[in-house]
């Protein structure tokens, strides 16, 4: 059971599978994870999301504990963005208690 | 924490050339593939989408590796190499897609009824769109009638016209009637 619930998946993969649900915007994954989704030898470190408007607001209210930054009109030099969030999962931590109780 | 993951939400990301120029627009979120993750149907950009990305960012060791796969799809596109490909895995909505459209597509053709499209033809002057230097050059003359557009597909607005024209026009005389 206990095996069952931490599993071997890595974590961005766990993080992806407990992101709050979206219902009003579009969204998708992008970076690395897309291609290790695709089946690509890849290993993510992060998860990077590309979104609209509403799903940007949804995501962030729904991981709001864990959003560590938020900024408008992000520019990287090769990417820029209208807005910017930056947030750390918690998928890990509640996954490992959530074994642990069990 | 320690195994905390770093999740970037990006809102209206576009990629951004050496002059400050945009190279590529925000994708389209449209046009996703669907792969499931814990029994979550998770929304993930397109290979071809993200060689595009790649390619603008100069990630292009990683662009070179998607150009690979997509081209081994490509030569791959027949249903049971899609599906035992890609068996034990998840399998996009796309490939699933694409799959069913070439099963499909084989057996309408073994049974004769699949047809391909015909070629436009040019409605302006009445001759095949071929003769004007377009492609392919074999297909048969069919002259386009009066509610089709310049491209030769069926326009409402010209047909609407021409029903109107039709009501308007007098009747002909009866040259039989006595």
């Amino acid at each position: 059971m206990l095996v069952a619930v931490t599993g071997s998946a890595p974590a961005w993969l766990r993080a992806l599978g407990e992101l709050p649900i979206v219902r009003g915007g579009r969204w998708a994954v992008g970076g690395s994870a897309s291609l290790a989704l695709h089946g690509l030898p890849v290993d993510p470190r992060d998860l990077d999301l590309l979104v609209d408007h509403l799903a940007a607001a949804e995501l962030v209210d729904g991981l709001r504990g864990a959003v560590v930054s938020d900024e408008a009109r992000w520019d990287r030099g090769d990417v820029r963005a209208v807005r910017r969030s930056l947030a750390w999962s918690t998928a890990s931590r509640s996954k490992s208690w959530r074994a642990q109780r069990l | 924490m320690v195994h905390g993951v770093e999740v970037e939400i990006l809102e209206g990301a576009e990629a951004i050339g050496p002059t400050g120029d945009v190279v590529v627009a925000s994708p389209d979120l449209d046009h996703v593939d669907r792969i499931i993750v814990s029994g979550r149907r998770i929304p993930v950009l397109p290979l071809s989408t993200i060689q595009v990305l790649l390619d603008a960012t100069g990630n292009r060791e990683r662009a070179a590796m998607v150009a690979k796969v997509l081209g081994r799809r490509c030569q791959g596109a027949r249903f049971d190499s899609v599906w035992s490909r890609r068996t034990g895995q998840d399998i996009t909505v796309s490939e699933i897609a694409a799959a069913a459209f070439v099963t499909v597509r084989a057996v309408l053709r073994s049974t004769g009824k699949w047809t391909s499209p015909r070629w436009p033809t040019c409605a302006k002057s009445g001759s095949p769109a071929h003769t004007r230097n377009s492609w392919p050059p074999t297909l048969a003359a069919r002259p386009s009638p009066p509610w089709h557009n310049r491209r030769g597909f069926p326009s409402p607005r010209r047909f609407a016209a021409r029903y109107r024209e039709t009501l308007r026009r007098p009747a002909e005389p009866d040259l039989n009637y006595t």
